[in-house]
Protein backbone atom coordinates (compact mmCIF):
# COMPACT_ATOMS: atom_id res chain seq x y z
CA UNK A 1 0.00 0.00 0.00
CA UNK A 2 1.62 3.28 -1.12
CA UNK A 3 1.74 5.45 1.86
CA UNK A 4 -0.47 8.81 1.75
CA UNK A 5 1.35 12.27 2.34
CA UNK A 6 0.03 14.68 4.53
CA UNK A 7 1.22 18.17 4.13
CA UNK A 8 0.07 18.55 7.56
CA UNK A 9 -0.84 16.66 10.91
CA UNK A 10 -1.90 17.85 14.21
CA UNK A 11 -2.07 15.47 17.09
CA UNK A 12 -3.94 16.43 20.31
CA UNK A 13 -3.33 20.01 20.01
CA UNK A 14 -4.34 22.19 22.93
CA UNK A 15 -3.69 25.80 23.28
CA UNK A 16 -4.15 27.98 26.29
CA UNK A 17 -8.00 27.25 27.00
CA UNK A 18 -8.66 28.41 23.46
CA UNK A 19 -8.35 24.83 21.43
CA UNK A 20 -8.62 21.36 23.03
CA UNK A 21 -7.08 18.38 21.56
CA UNK A 22 -7.42 19.19 17.84
CA UNK A 23 -6.45 16.45 15.51
CA UNK A 24 -6.13 17.07 11.72
CA UNK A 25 -4.92 15.35 9.00
CA UNK A 26 -4.88 17.66 5.78
CA UNK A 27 -3.83 14.93 2.74
CA UNK A 28 -1.48 16.71 0.07
CA UNK A 29 -3.66 18.20 -2.76
CA UNK A 30 -6.69 18.42 -0.82
CA UNK A 31 -9.53 21.51 -0.18
CA UNK A 32 -10.25 22.09 3.75
CA UNK A 33 -12.47 24.31 5.14
CA UNK A 34 -12.73 24.89 8.78
CA UNK A 35 -15.99 26.43 10.05
CA UNK A 36 -17.34 27.73 13.35
CA UNK A 37 -18.81 30.64 15.14
CA UNK A 38 -17.24 33.77 16.04
CA UNK A 39 -14.93 32.68 19.00
CA UNK A 40 -14.46 28.58 18.19
CA UNK A 41 -11.06 28.97 17.58
CA UNK A 42 -10.64 29.23 13.95
CA UNK A 43 -8.12 32.11 13.90
CA UNK A 44 -6.09 30.64 16.50
CA UNK A 45 -5.96 27.27 14.63
CA UNK A 46 -5.10 29.17 11.41
CA UNK A 47 -2.40 30.79 13.43
CA UNK A 48 -0.68 28.16 15.00
CA UNK A 49 -0.80 25.98 11.39
CA UNK A 50 1.31 29.10 10.01
CA UNK A 51 3.32 29.28 12.80
CA UNK A 52 2.22 33.05 13.77
CA UNK A 53 1.74 31.58 17.30
CA UNK A 54 3.95 28.91 18.23
CA UNK A 55 3.48 25.30 20.15
CA UNK A 56 5.53 22.49 20.56
CA UNK A 57 5.20 18.99 19.68
CA UNK A 58 2.01 19.06 17.74
CA UNK A 59 1.82 20.42 14.43
CA UNK A 60 3.92 18.29 12.02
CA UNK A 61 4.45 19.62 8.64
CA UNK A 62 5.58 17.36 5.99
CA UNK A 63 6.18 14.71 9.22
CA UNK A 64 8.43 17.41 11.06
CA UNK A 65 7.63 19.28 13.81
CA UNK A 66 6.71 22.29 12.28
CA UNK A 67 8.31 24.46 15.14
CA UNK A 68 11.99 23.05 14.15
CA UNK A 69 11.75 23.50 10.70
CA UNK A 70 13.42 27.28 9.82
CA UNK A 71 11.25 30.09 9.31
CA UNK A 72 12.59 30.87 5.96
CA UNK A 73 11.20 27.54 4.98
CA UNK A 74 7.88 27.73 6.40
CA UNK A 75 7.73 31.29 4.67
CA UNK A 76 7.86 29.76 1.35
CA UNK A 77 6.03 26.30 2.08
CA UNK A 78 3.25 27.85 3.52
CA UNK A 79 0.69 30.96 2.05
CA UNK A 80 -1.17 32.48 4.41
CA UNK A 81 -4.04 35.17 4.01
CA UNK A 82 -4.99 36.92 7.02
CA UNK A 83 -6.76 40.23 5.47
CA UNK A 84 -8.29 40.91 9.34
CA UNK A 85 -4.05 42.38 9.91
CA UNK A 86 -3.82 45.05 6.72
CA UNK A 87 -1.25 45.06 5.05
CA UNK A 88 0.87 48.12 4.22
CA UNK A 89 2.73 48.03 0.82
CA UNK A 90 6.43 49.59 -0.25
CA UNK A 91 5.23 49.86 -3.94
CA UNK A 92 4.19 52.74 -5.72
CA UNK A 93 2.36 50.06 -8.31
CA UNK A 94 0.87 46.36 -8.24
CA UNK A 95 2.93 44.83 -10.59
CA UNK A 96 5.94 46.44 -8.75
CA UNK A 97 4.98 44.88 -5.60
CA UNK A 98 4.48 41.62 -7.00
CA UNK A 99 7.84 42.20 -8.96
CA UNK A 100 9.49 43.41 -5.91
CA UNK A 101 9.09 39.98 -3.93
CA UNK A 102 9.99 37.64 -7.37
CA UNK A 103 13.37 39.50 -7.31
CA UNK A 104 13.77 38.12 -3.95
CA UNK A 105 13.20 34.28 -4.95
CA UNK A 106 16.01 32.36 -6.34
CA UNK A 107 14.49 31.68 -9.63
CA UNK A 108 16.03 32.16 -13.07
CA UNK A 109 14.75 36.06 -15.05
CA UNK A 110 12.82 33.97 -17.35
CA UNK A 111 10.93 31.84 -14.74
CA UNK A 112 10.06 35.31 -13.09
CA UNK A 113 8.41 36.29 -15.52
CA UNK A 114 6.63 33.24 -16.38
CA UNK A 115 5.39 33.03 -12.85
CA UNK A 116 4.22 36.55 -12.92
CA UNK A 117 2.26 36.11 -15.98
CA UNK A 118 0.98 32.76 -14.89
CA UNK A 119 0.18 34.31 -11.26
CA UNK A 120 -1.56 37.52 -12.67
CA UNK A 121 -4.34 35.94 -14.89
CA UNK A 122 -5.05 33.17 -12.42
CA UNK A 123 -5.99 35.33 -10.15
CA UNK A 124 -7.17 37.96 -12.73
CA UNK A 125 -5.47 41.31 -11.34
CA UNK A 126 -4.11 41.95 -15.21
CA UNK A 127 -6.65 45.28 -14.77
CA UNK A 128 -4.84 46.49 -11.72
CA UNK A 129 -1.26 46.28 -12.28
CA UNK A 130 -0.60 50.31 -12.28
CA UNK A 131 -2.71 50.90 -9.32
CA UNK A 132 -1.53 51.54 -6.51
CA UNK A 133 -1.51 48.68 -3.87
CA UNK A 134 -1.95 50.54 -0.78
CA UNK A 135 -5.63 51.91 -2.46
CA UNK A 136 -7.02 49.26 -3.91
CA UNK A 137 -10.46 48.21 -3.65
CA UNK A 138 -11.04 45.26 -0.40
CA UNK A 139 -11.43 42.58 -3.29
CA UNK A 140 -8.30 43.28 -5.20
CA UNK A 141 -6.70 44.06 -1.89
CA UNK A 142 -7.16 40.09 -1.28
CA UNK A 143 -6.02 38.98 -4.67
CA UNK A 144 -2.70 41.00 -4.38
CA UNK A 145 -2.34 39.11 -0.67
CA UNK A 146 -3.39 35.86 -2.53
CA UNK A 147 -1.10 36.66 -5.98
CA UNK A 148 1.99 37.56 -3.57
CA UNK A 149 1.43 34.48 -1.20
CA UNK A 150 1.79 32.18 -4.47
CA UNK A 151 4.82 33.50 -5.81
CA UNK A 152 7.50 31.30 -3.26
CA UNK A 153 4.94 28.34 -4.88
CA UNK A 154 3.90 27.32 -1.32
CA UNK A 155 2.87 23.77 -0.83
CA UNK A 156 -0.09 24.83 1.24
CA UNK A 157 -2.60 27.90 1.24
CA UNK A 158 -4.05 28.84 4.50
CA UNK A 159 -6.72 32.04 4.29
CA UNK A 160 -8.91 33.15 7.37
CA UNK A 161 -12.37 34.70 6.90
CA UNK A 162 -11.76 36.11 3.33
CA UNK A 163 -14.61 36.33 2.02
CA UNK A 164 -16.08 38.73 4.77
CA UNK A 165 -16.54 42.38 3.68
CA UNK A 166 -17.25 41.42 -0.01
CA UNK A 167 -20.12 41.11 -2.22
CA UNK A 168 -21.53 38.31 -3.31
CA UNK A 169 -20.34 38.57 -6.73
CA UNK A 170 -16.93 39.02 -5.74
CA UNK A 171 -17.20 36.19 -3.32
CA UNK A 172 -18.32 33.64 -5.86
CA UNK A 173 -14.85 34.96 -8.38
CA UNK A 174 -12.53 34.81 -5.35
CA UNK A 175 -13.93 31.27 -4.17
CA UNK A 176 -13.56 30.15 -7.73
CA UNK A 177 -10.27 31.11 -7.95
CA UNK A 178 -9.27 29.03 -4.58
CA UNK A 179 -11.01 26.19 -6.48
CA UNK A 180 -8.81 26.51 -9.53
CA UNK A 181 -5.96 27.08 -7.54
CA UNK A 182 -6.69 23.60 -5.90
CA UNK A 183 -7.84 21.69 -8.90
CA UNK A 184 -5.33 22.94 -11.84
CA UNK A 185 -1.72 24.26 -9.25
CA UNK A 186 -2.69 21.22 -7.21
CA UNK A 187 -2.38 23.89 -3.74
CA UNK A 188 -3.70 22.49 -1.13
CA UNK A 189 -5.83 24.59 0.57
CA UNK A 190 -7.10 25.35 4.53
CA UNK A 191 -9.62 28.15 4.66
CA UNK A 192 -11.26 29.41 7.78
CA UNK A 193 -14.58 30.82 7.54
CA UNK A 194 -17.69 31.74 9.84
CA UNK A 195 -20.31 31.58 6.74
CA UNK A 196 -21.09 28.20 5.61
CA UNK A 197 -22.06 29.01 2.29
CA UNK A 198 -17.96 29.30 1.53
CA UNK A 199 -17.39 25.73 2.45
CA UNK A 200 -19.63 24.17 -0.16
CA UNK A 201 -16.52 23.60 -3.10
CA UNK A 202 -14.42 21.83 0.00
CA UNK A 203 -13.20 18.14 -0.24
CA UNK A 204 -13.49 18.08 3.36
CA UNK A 205 -15.07 20.04 6.27
CA UNK A 206 -14.33 20.66 9.87
CA UNK A 207 -16.49 22.36 11.99
CA UNK A 208 -15.12 23.69 15.39
CA UNK A 209 -17.29 24.73 18.73
CA UNK A 210 -15.65 26.10 21.84
CA UNK A 211 -12.04 25.22 20.85
CA UNK A 212 -13.18 21.72 20.12
CA UNK A 213 -13.90 19.66 16.52
CA UNK A 214 -17.60 19.08 16.77
CA UNK A 215 -18.56 17.74 13.55
CA UNK A 216 -16.39 16.89 10.39
CA UNK A 217 -17.47 15.01 7.04
CA UNK A 218 -17.93 16.58 3.16
CA UNK A 219 -19.77 19.50 3.32
CA UNK A 220 -22.79 17.82 2.46
CA UNK A 221 -22.42 15.15 5.21
CA UNK A 222 -22.19 17.77 7.88
CA UNK A 223 -24.99 20.06 6.51
CA UNK A 224 -27.43 17.76 6.20
CA UNK A 225 -27.67 17.80 9.97
CA UNK A 226 -29.06 21.05 9.68
CA UNK A 227 -30.53 20.72 13.92
CA UNK A 228 -26.86 20.72 15.39
CA UNK A 229 -25.82 23.24 13.11
CA UNK A 230 -28.39 25.80 14.20
CA UNK A 231 -27.93 24.59 17.52
CA UNK A 232 -23.96 25.55 16.93
CA UNK A 233 -24.63 28.90 16.08
CA UNK A 234 -24.19 28.28 12.55
CA UNK A 235 -26.98 29.03 9.72
CA UNK A 236 -27.06 27.18 6.70
CA UNK A 237 -26.95 28.39 3.26
CA UNK A 238 -30.34 29.03 2.05
CA UNK A 239 -29.99 26.36 -1.17
CA UNK A 240 -29.22 23.82 1.57
CA UNK A 241 -31.35 24.82 4.05
CA UNK A 242 -34.32 24.61 1.49
CA UNK A 243 -32.86 21.47 -0.35
CA UNK A 244 -32.86 19.46 3.75
CA UNK A 245 -35.96 20.67 4.45
CA UNK A 246 -38.11 19.73 1.17
CA UNK A 247 -35.99 16.20 1.60
CA UNK A 248 -37.50 15.95 4.70
CA UNK A 249 -41.05 16.05 2.76
CA UNK A 250 -39.48 13.67 0.46
CA UNK A 251 -39.83 16.31 -2.70
CA UNK A 252 -35.70 16.00 -2.93
CA UNK A 253 -33.81 13.19 -2.86
CA UNK A 254 -30.20 15.17 -3.18
CA UNK A 255 -28.93 18.13 -1.89
CA UNK A 256 -29.03 21.06 -4.17
CA UNK A 257 -27.00 23.99 -4.51
CA UNK A 258 -27.60 25.27 -7.80
CA UNK A 259 -30.89 27.21 -8.27
CA UNK A 260 -31.53 26.32 -12.07
CA UNK A 261 -31.29 22.66 -11.06
CA UNK A 262 -33.57 22.94 -7.81
CA UNK A 263 -36.30 24.41 -10.15
CA UNK A 264 -35.92 21.77 -12.70
CA UNK A 265 -35.28 19.10 -10.45
CA UNK A 266 -38.31 19.79 -8.71
CA UNK A 267 -40.90 21.01 -11.75
CA UNK A 268 -39.80 18.33 -14.10
CA UNK B 1 -36.38 61.97 13.81
CA UNK B 2 -36.05 62.89 10.65
CA UNK B 3 -33.36 63.58 8.19
CA UNK B 4 -33.53 65.92 4.84
CA UNK B 5 -31.19 65.86 2.35
CA UNK B 6 -31.25 68.83 -0.39
CA UNK B 7 -29.60 68.91 -3.52
CA UNK B 8 -26.13 67.50 -1.67
CA UNK B 9 -23.38 67.34 -4.18
CA UNK B 10 -20.43 65.57 -2.80
CA UNK B 11 -17.96 63.97 -5.16
CA UNK B 12 -19.84 61.91 -7.65
CA UNK B 13 -22.97 62.69 -5.64
CA UNK B 14 -24.83 65.27 -7.52
CA UNK B 15 -27.67 67.21 -6.23
CA UNK B 16 -29.09 64.38 -3.96
CA UNK B 17 -32.73 64.79 -2.82
CA UNK B 18 -34.25 62.49 -0.03
CA UNK B 19 -35.57 62.60 3.47
CA UNK B 20 -35.43 59.79 5.62
CA UNK B 21 -38.21 58.88 8.28
CA UNK B 22 -37.18 57.67 11.91
CA UNK B 23 -38.67 53.67 11.06
CA UNK B 24 -37.14 50.23 11.71
CA UNK B 25 -33.39 49.81 10.58
CA UNK B 26 -32.83 51.70 7.49
CA UNK B 27 -30.43 50.47 5.07
CA UNK B 28 -28.31 51.95 2.10
CA UNK B 29 -26.77 50.01 -0.45
CA UNK B 30 -25.19 50.42 -3.77
CA UNK B 31 -22.04 51.95 -4.83
CA UNK B 32 -21.02 54.75 -2.80
CA UNK B 33 -22.95 53.56 0.54
CA UNK B 34 -20.64 54.68 2.78
CA UNK B 35 -20.41 57.49 1.22
CA UNK B 36 -23.68 58.60 1.51
CA UNK B 37 -23.64 57.33 5.03
CA UNK B 38 -20.72 59.58 5.79
CA UNK B 39 -22.92 62.68 4.12
CA UNK B 40 -25.30 61.92 6.71
CA UNK B 41 -23.27 62.70 9.39
CA UNK B 42 -22.98 66.31 8.38
CA UNK B 43 -19.43 66.40 8.69
CA UNK B 44 -18.09 66.37 5.16
CA UNK B 45 -17.58 69.27 3.26
CA UNK B 46 -20.49 69.05 0.92
CA UNK B 47 -22.97 71.07 -0.86
CA UNK B 48 -26.71 71.34 -0.40
CA UNK B 49 -28.32 71.76 2.80
CA UNK B 50 -28.36 68.70 6.16
CA UNK B 51 -31.40 69.15 8.13
CA UNK B 52 -32.00 66.95 11.46
CA UNK B 53 -35.68 67.40 12.52
CA UNK B 54 -36.04 70.77 10.38
CA UNK B 55 -32.79 72.18 12.40
CA UNK B 56 -30.59 73.18 9.28
CA UNK B 57 -26.40 72.29 10.00
CA UNK B 58 -24.70 75.45 9.51
CA UNK B 59 -21.29 76.21 9.98
CA UNK B 60 -21.93 77.56 13.68
CA UNK B 61 -23.58 74.47 15.00
CA UNK B 62 -21.86 72.05 13.61
CA UNK B 63 -20.02 70.60 16.20
CA UNK B 64 -23.18 70.96 18.71
CA UNK B 65 -25.15 69.16 16.01
CA UNK B 66 -22.75 66.28 15.75
CA UNK B 67 -23.38 65.17 18.97
CA UNK B 68 -26.55 63.53 18.14
CA UNK B 69 -24.91 60.95 15.58
CA UNK B 70 -22.63 58.68 16.18
CA UNK B 71 -20.86 56.86 13.11
CA UNK B 72 -19.79 53.50 13.61
CA UNK B 73 -17.14 52.10 11.20
CA UNK B 74 -16.43 48.84 9.78
CA UNK B 75 -12.73 48.18 11.32
CA UNK B 76 -12.18 49.10 14.73
CA UNK B 77 -8.91 51.19 15.08
CA UNK B 78 -5.99 49.96 16.85
CA UNK B 79 -4.62 53.69 17.74
CA UNK B 80 -5.40 53.28 21.59
CA UNK B 81 -5.42 49.46 22.21
CA UNK B 82 -3.33 48.81 25.11
CA UNK B 83 -6.00 51.19 27.18
CA UNK B 84 -8.80 50.00 29.20
CA UNK B 85 -12.50 50.20 28.08
CA UNK B 86 -13.02 52.86 31.07
CA UNK B 87 -9.96 54.78 29.82
CA UNK B 88 -10.86 55.27 26.29
CA UNK B 89 -14.60 56.05 26.84
CA UNK B 90 -13.14 58.60 29.45
CA UNK B 91 -10.97 60.16 26.82
CA UNK B 92 -14.02 60.42 24.64
CA UNK B 93 -15.52 62.49 26.71
CA UNK B 94 -13.06 64.80 27.38
CA UNK B 95 -12.67 64.74 23.35
CA UNK B 96 -16.12 65.35 22.72
CA UNK B 97 -15.88 67.81 25.99
CA UNK B 98 -19.44 66.52 27.03
CA UNK B 99 -20.95 68.02 30.40
CA UNK B 100 -22.06 64.04 32.13
CA UNK B 101 -22.10 64.41 35.87
CA UNK B 102 -21.04 61.47 36.47
CA UNK B 103 -19.26 59.92 33.82
CA UNK B 104 -18.41 56.67 35.58
CA UNK B 105 -22.21 55.85 35.77
CA UNK B 106 -22.45 56.90 32.00
CA UNK B 107 -20.20 54.79 30.79
CA UNK B 108 -21.52 51.85 32.81
CA UNK B 109 -25.13 51.93 31.46
CA UNK B 110 -23.76 52.13 27.98
CA UNK B 111 -21.74 49.34 28.64
CA UNK B 112 -25.27 47.76 30.01
CA UNK B 113 -27.37 48.84 27.07
CA UNK B 114 -25.30 46.81 24.97
CA UNK B 115 -24.81 43.69 26.95
CA UNK B 116 -20.96 44.28 28.78
CA UNK B 117 -21.13 43.77 32.44
CA UNK B 118 -19.58 45.91 34.66
CA UNK B 119 -16.26 44.09 34.95
CA UNK B 120 -15.72 44.89 31.41
CA UNK B 121 -14.17 48.51 32.47
CA UNK B 122 -11.10 47.37 32.96
CA UNK B 123 -10.24 45.11 29.74
CA UNK B 124 -7.57 45.90 27.78
CA UNK B 125 -9.04 46.76 24.47
CA UNK B 126 -6.90 44.28 22.36
CA UNK B 127 -8.22 41.23 24.44
CA UNK B 128 -11.47 41.91 22.53
CA UNK B 129 -13.67 39.26 20.76
CA UNK B 130 -14.92 40.33 17.21
CA UNK B 131 -18.61 40.63 18.60
CA UNK B 132 -17.13 42.26 21.82
CA UNK B 133 -15.51 44.98 20.04
CA UNK B 134 -18.91 45.06 18.18
CA UNK B 135 -20.89 45.48 20.80
CA UNK B 136 -18.43 48.07 22.91
CA UNK B 137 -18.39 50.16 19.53
CA UNK B 138 -22.07 50.97 19.88
CA UNK B 139 -21.76 51.20 23.78
CA UNK B 140 -19.07 54.29 22.72
CA UNK B 141 -21.33 55.48 20.31
CA UNK B 142 -24.22 55.85 23.37
CA UNK B 143 -21.98 57.86 25.44
CA UNK B 144 -23.02 61.27 23.69
CA UNK B 145 -26.92 60.24 23.70
CA UNK B 146 -27.35 60.11 19.49
CA UNK B 147 -30.45 60.45 18.19
CA UNK B 148 -29.05 58.93 15.17
CA UNK B 149 -26.27 55.68 14.90
CA UNK B 150 -24.69 55.30 11.19
CA UNK B 151 -23.20 52.03 11.16
CA UNK B 152 -21.02 50.76 7.61
CA UNK B 153 -21.51 46.86 7.49
CA UNK B 154 -22.87 45.75 10.96
CA UNK B 155 -23.01 42.38 10.67
CA UNK B 156 -20.13 41.22 8.15
CA UNK B 157 -17.57 39.55 10.71
CA UNK B 158 -20.25 37.71 12.61
CA UNK B 159 -21.96 34.04 12.44
CA UNK B 160 -25.52 34.03 12.23
CA UNK B 161 -25.92 33.87 16.45
CA UNK B 162 -24.36 36.77 17.09
CA UNK B 163 -25.70 38.63 13.87
CA UNK B 164 -28.93 37.81 15.62
CA UNK B 165 -27.72 39.42 18.73
CA UNK B 166 -26.22 42.54 17.25
CA UNK B 167 -29.19 43.23 15.47
CA UNK B 168 -31.69 42.56 18.64
CA UNK B 169 -29.45 45.15 19.86
CA UNK B 170 -30.20 47.21 17.10
CA UNK B 171 -33.86 46.41 17.30
CA UNK B 172 -33.75 47.35 20.97
CA UNK B 173 -32.17 50.63 20.38
CA UNK B 174 -34.50 52.04 17.61
CA UNK B 175 -37.52 51.09 19.31
CA UNK B 176 -36.91 51.43 23.19
CA UNK B 177 -34.54 54.40 22.81
CA UNK B 178 -36.11 55.68 19.70
CA UNK B 179 -32.56 56.53 17.79
CA UNK B 180 -32.77 56.17 14.23
CA UNK B 181 -30.36 53.10 12.94
CA UNK B 182 -29.11 53.42 9.52
CA UNK B 183 -26.95 50.54 8.17
CA UNK B 184 -24.70 50.50 5.12
CA UNK B 185 -24.16 47.17 3.84
CA UNK B 186 -23.81 45.42 0.46
CA UNK B 187 -25.57 42.32 1.50
CA UNK B 188 -29.02 42.03 -0.26
CA UNK B 189 -29.59 38.92 1.83
CA UNK B 190 -29.58 40.75 4.75
CA UNK B 191 -31.23 44.16 3.55
CA UNK B 192 -34.23 41.80 2.38
CA UNK B 193 -34.37 39.46 6.00
CA UNK B 194 -33.63 42.74 8.70
CA UNK B 195 -34.37 46.26 7.03
CA UNK B 196 -37.66 47.92 6.83
CA UNK B 197 -37.03 50.64 4.83
CA UNK B 198 -34.03 50.95 2.28
CA UNK B 199 -32.11 52.95 0.13
CA UNK B 200 -30.52 51.96 -2.94
CA UNK B 201 -27.81 53.75 -4.74
CA UNK B 202 -27.24 53.46 -8.50
CA UNK B 203 -25.08 55.65 -10.46
CA UNK B 204 -24.38 58.00 -7.17
CA UNK B 205 -28.05 58.78 -7.69
CA UNK B 206 -30.95 57.42 -5.30
CA UNK B 207 -32.57 54.91 -7.67
CA UNK B 208 -35.00 53.71 -5.60
CA UNK B 209 -36.18 54.20 -1.83
CA UNK B 210 -39.05 52.91 0.46
CA UNK B 211 -40.04 49.50 2.07
CA UNK B 212 -37.22 47.22 1.76
CA UNK B 213 -40.05 44.12 0.99
CA UNK B 214 -41.62 45.99 -2.01
CA UNK B 215 -38.32 47.36 -3.59
CA UNK B 216 -36.46 43.94 -3.74
CA UNK B 217 -40.05 42.52 -5.24
CA UNK B 218 -39.12 44.85 -7.81
CA UNK B 219 -37.13 42.01 -9.70
CA UNK B 220 -36.82 42.89 -13.09
CA UNK B 221 -36.02 46.92 -12.15
CA UNK B 222 -33.55 45.61 -10.75
CA UNK B 223 -32.31 42.64 -13.05
CA UNK B 224 -31.90 45.82 -15.66
CA UNK B 225 -30.10 47.69 -13.39
CA UNK B 226 -27.58 44.93 -12.03
CA UNK B 227 -28.25 45.27 -8.23
CA UNK B 228 -28.07 42.63 -6.74
CA UNK B 229 -30.78 40.58 -5.58
CA UNK B 230 -32.26 38.52 -2.33
CA UNK B 231 -31.00 34.66 -2.94
CA UNK B 232 -34.74 33.90 -1.52
CA UNK B 233 -36.29 36.29 -3.91
CA UNK B 234 -34.12 35.18 -6.51
CA UNK B 235 -35.31 31.84 -6.18
CA UNK B 236 -39.43 32.32 -5.93
CA UNK B 237 -38.45 34.87 -9.06
CA UNK B 238 -37.04 32.27 -11.18
CA UNK B 239 -39.85 29.35 -10.39
CA UNK B 240 -42.50 31.71 -11.68
CA UNK B 241 -40.37 32.59 -14.82
CA UNK B 242 -39.32 29.34 -15.59
CA UNK B 243 -42.05 27.09 -14.30
CA UNK B 244 -44.91 29.93 -14.30
CA UNK B 245 -45.86 28.89 -10.93
CA UNK B 246 -46.44 31.66 -8.50
CA UNK B 247 -44.73 31.37 -5.85
CA UNK B 248 -45.04 34.19 -3.28
CA UNK B 249 -42.01 36.00 -2.02
CA UNK B 250 -40.91 35.26 1.60
CA UNK B 251 -38.61 36.57 4.20
CA UNK B 252 -38.19 32.86 5.97
CA UNK B 253 -37.36 30.02 4.04
CA UNK B 254 -39.88 28.01 6.35
CA UNK B 255 -42.67 29.99 5.03
CA UNK B 256 -41.01 29.59 1.00
CA UNK B 257 -40.79 26.14 1.42
CA UNK B 258 -44.14 25.57 2.83
CA UNK B 259 -45.73 27.11 -0.44
CA UNK B 260 -43.35 25.28 -2.48
CA UNK B 261 -44.82 22.20 -1.13
CA UNK B 262 -48.17 22.97 -2.06
CA UNK B 263 -47.14 23.55 -5.81
CA UNK B 264 -44.94 20.84 -6.63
Amino acid sequence: MPKISNIIEVKNLTYKNILQNINLVIPKGKYIAISGTNSAGKTTLIKLLSTTLTIKDCIFFKQKKIEEINKKTIFQEIGLIFPEEKQKFINATVEEEIFYILENTNMEQKKKIEKYQKIIKMINIENILTKNPNELTHINYIKLLLATALISTPSILLTDNICSNLTKKERKELLEILKLLNKEEKLTIIMATNNLEEVLEANYLYILNKGKIAMEGTPLEVLKQDNKLNKLGLELPLMVDLSVKLHDYDLLKDIIIDMDRMVDTLWK
Amino acid sequence: MEIKLTNITYEEFKKINITIKNEGIIGITGEGNTTLLKIITGMLDNKGSITYDKEKITKQNKIEVSKKISYISKKFKNDYNKATIEEYMNYMIYYHKLNIKDPKKKIIDSLKIVDLKENYLERIMSTLSTTEKKKFQIALALITNPKIILIEEPFNDFDAENRKRILRLLTQLNEKYKIMIIIATTNSDILYKYTKNIIIIKDYKIFKSGKSKEIFEEVEDLLAEKIEIPDIVKLAYKIKKEKDIHIDYHRDVRDLMKDIYKHV
